[in-house]
């Protein structure tokens, strides 16, 4: 799965830009994170890893910008294990093993970037 | 404290020396205590063994750096941009944890040096000095290693704190502490401290803890030198004040660290080995997560008193949630539970090999001291000391009309309000200024809606922050229902505390 960040802009935020999308390329796309105001709409998309280029040109077709979403980088070697990252999360990607080492569940990870600047040791990475 | 006395000091060593001891960790401790009770577990272990690793801002280490040649009389000196305090004669430096980079600010720091040193990194040095006779150089740069320094001692004012608080926000925005960030309106808390593994907290009435007792500091062995800085004995916020050689130490367990916004500081890991000489002490090891207790406080009141929420233990802290309201928010724990318990796996693991013996303090840690504030000469000064009448409008005035204001009462800011005298916006001169120039005429379109505001009550301080954070030069002084009762400006408020914050 890639993650693509969807940007749309005044004209195209009333328009089912995302549902033509799947029709017509006959894919299923997963809604991660979508936030809609009146004059603008941002959309955090999971493509499955094969469609992708279809995908994306799909979209920059319908005038749509299109970036491919860093993921969060973990550097096992710097975490301390703290857990100051672990109250951030809006959902629920981080979590205590059995011995209190963090854990994170990076396939659930929506890229938010919460627990960045919260990281004392500044293991993360966007 | 008359309690019947089971085993001495010098009795475990003996059998520490024979490999004897019976150590466990002070998690085991209390597993045992609940299974077979105190009378067993009193008599069964010798010792427990307690372990903490957090941010622990008033931490350093003093080095000494040798004379150079010819000799210098430091008066200044920064490694790696982190300016060192200089507190004794010509080459001895202490370098503070929470000191940060001039030139990467939050994110480098004192700390992180100390890491640096003891992971064997090389520095840059740099010092100044007026020059003497007997110390002509004025001027020094020249790189180090932990290898060139004479001595290099962790030397911490305040550490290992016997319980802490848990913080939260009550604001309606983020706010960045030295305890974490923390999501607005209550949206998730922070604590610190290892519950039941914490060092003080297994020993309250510091029965085995003072001056003299050895322990382990940041991977390998220090002592406490005393009570530490801020010391509270009656309320259990006891600390410690703690020594160890950082050329032995490894950055497993000292870490530099950097909270976003607040600034840099040091991981410390501290663990204290407590002799089972009486019952005591079984019991008070014994301590489980359900009781040892701390209060929820709302570090969204930027006063010295904040208000306390309610009481939370360590279990439903570690549990990873808690309740705040009717709200269940995740708590993040600052100090690593992880480390707590690997430090107390190896403070037991080097008392059972023989390399690790205990010592009775020369001297307790006192139990009657206080923790005063701080002594002010002037009093707190509030907003409403400086709240001038505002100059208000209502939403469907013209731009003309609200222009005209500015120029009679001469002011720069104008509150819009709701009939009930509510606030629903501000304008500006500059806003003005621009709708004319582009030929706008309603009011309505150049309203900036969210508006920062303070409070009557709110200190002076505070707001002053508020101002400069934002880059605003005025607030709207409201009440609790939002009804504007008047308006403070940078202006006055640089008067009252100096111009630091001072913004146009
Ligand atoms: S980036 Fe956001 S979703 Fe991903 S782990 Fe961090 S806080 Fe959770
Ligand atoms: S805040 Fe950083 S160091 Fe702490 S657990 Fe999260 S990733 Fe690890």
């Amino acid at each position: 799965m890639t993650r693509v960040l969807l940007k749309f802009n005044e004209n195209q935020v009333d328009q089912a830009i995302t549902s033509q999308v799947i029709i017509e390329q006959g894919i299923p796309l997963n809604i991660l994170r979508a936030h809609i105001e009146p004059t603008r709409g941002e959309i955090l998309l999971e493509i499955p890893q094969d469609h992708v280029e279809q995908v994306v040109e799909a979209f920059q077709k319908r005038k749509v910008i299109v970036t491919v979403q860093k993921q969060l980088e973990i550097d096992e070697k710097k975490c301390i294990s703290c857990g100051a990252c672990y109250s951030l999360c809006p959902i629920n990607v981080i979590s205590f093993k059995q011995d209190h080492t963090v854990n994170f569940d990076e396939e659930k990870c929506i890229s938010c970037g919460q627990c960045v600047d919260a990281c004392p040791v500044r293991a993360l990475r966007i | 404290m008359a309690e019947k006395k089971l085993r001495t000091v010098e009795e475990i060593n003996e059998k520490i020396k024979k490999g004897d001891a019976i150590v466990i960790t002070a998690d085991e401790m209390t597993k045992l205590v609940e299974e077979k009770g105190v009378k067993i577990a009193a008599k069964e272990v010798d010792v427990v063994t307690t372990g903490t690793f957090g941010a622990m801002c008033s931490s350093g280490a003093i080095i000494n750096l040798g004379h150079s040649d010819p000799p210098i009389k430091i008066q200044k000196a920064w490694i790696n941009d982190v300016e060192i305090c200089h507190p004794g004669a010509a080459a001895d430096l202490y370098i503070g944890a929470s000191i940060m980079s001039e030139t990467r600010p939050f994110e480098y720091g004192g700390g992180h040096i100390i890491e640096d040193l003891i992971d064997g990194k090389q520095v840059e040095l740099r010092a100044t000095a007026y020059g003497t006779d007997c110390y002509p150089r004025t001027r020094i740069d020249t790189t180090i290693t932990k290898d060139d320094l004479n001595q290099f001692q962790l030397l911490n004012f305040r550490n290992g704190y016997q319980r802490y608080n848990c913080a939260t926000n009550g604001r309606d925005e983020i706010i960045y502490t030295y305890m974490g960030k923390l999501l607005p309106n209550f949206g998730n808390a922070s604590f610190s401290g290892a519950g039941c593994l914490n060092p003080l907290t297994n020993d309250p009435d510091y029965e085995t803890i003072g001056i003299g007792t050895r322990i382990f500091l940041g991977g390998t062995q220090g002592f406490v030198i005393g009570e530490g800085t801020q010391h509270e004995p009656k309320s259990q916020f006891g600390t410690i004040m703690v020594r160890g050689d950082c050329k032995k130490m490894t950055s497993e367990f000292i870490k530099g660290a950097s909270f976003t916004k607040y600034g840099t500081t040091l991981y410390v890991g501290i663990g204290i080995p407590i002799p089972i000489l009486n019952e005591g002490l079984a019991k008070k090891t014994g301590i489980s997560d359900e009781e040892v207790l701390t209060n929820i406080i709302d570090y969204g009141v930027p006063r010295r008193d904040r208000p306390i929420l309610r009481q939370v233990s360590y279990q439903e802290l570690k549990s990873g949630k808690i309740e705040i309201g009717d709200r269940e928010v995740k708590a993040s724990p600052l100090s690593s539970l992880k480390k707590a318990k690997d430090i107390a796996e190896t403070l037991k693991m080097w008392i059972e090999d023989s390399s690790f013996y205990l010592t009775s303090p020369v001297e307790r840690l006192p139990t009657d001291t206080e923790f005063k504030p701080m002594k002010q000469t002037k009093g707190v000064s509030f907003v409403d000391t400086l709240t001038r009448q505002a100059v208000t409008c209502k939403e469907n005035d013209s731009i003309k009309d609200v222009a005209e204001q500015i120029i009679s009462r001469s002011v720069n800011h104008i509150i819009v309000t709701d009939s009930q005298g509510k606030i629903s916006g501000i304008v500006t001169s500059w806003d003005i200024t621009r709708a004319v120039a582009s030929g706008r005429e309603k009011l309505v379109d150049i309203i900036t809606r969210k508006v920062i505001t303070t409070t009557p009550d709110e200190p002076v301080e505070a707001a002053a922050r508020k101002l400069s954070l934002h880059n605003i030069s005025a607030l709207p002084v409201i009440d609790s229902t939002e009804k504007v009762l008047g308006i403070v400006t940078s202006e006055d408020i640089s008067k009252l505390i100096g111009g630091r914050n001072a913004h146009d």
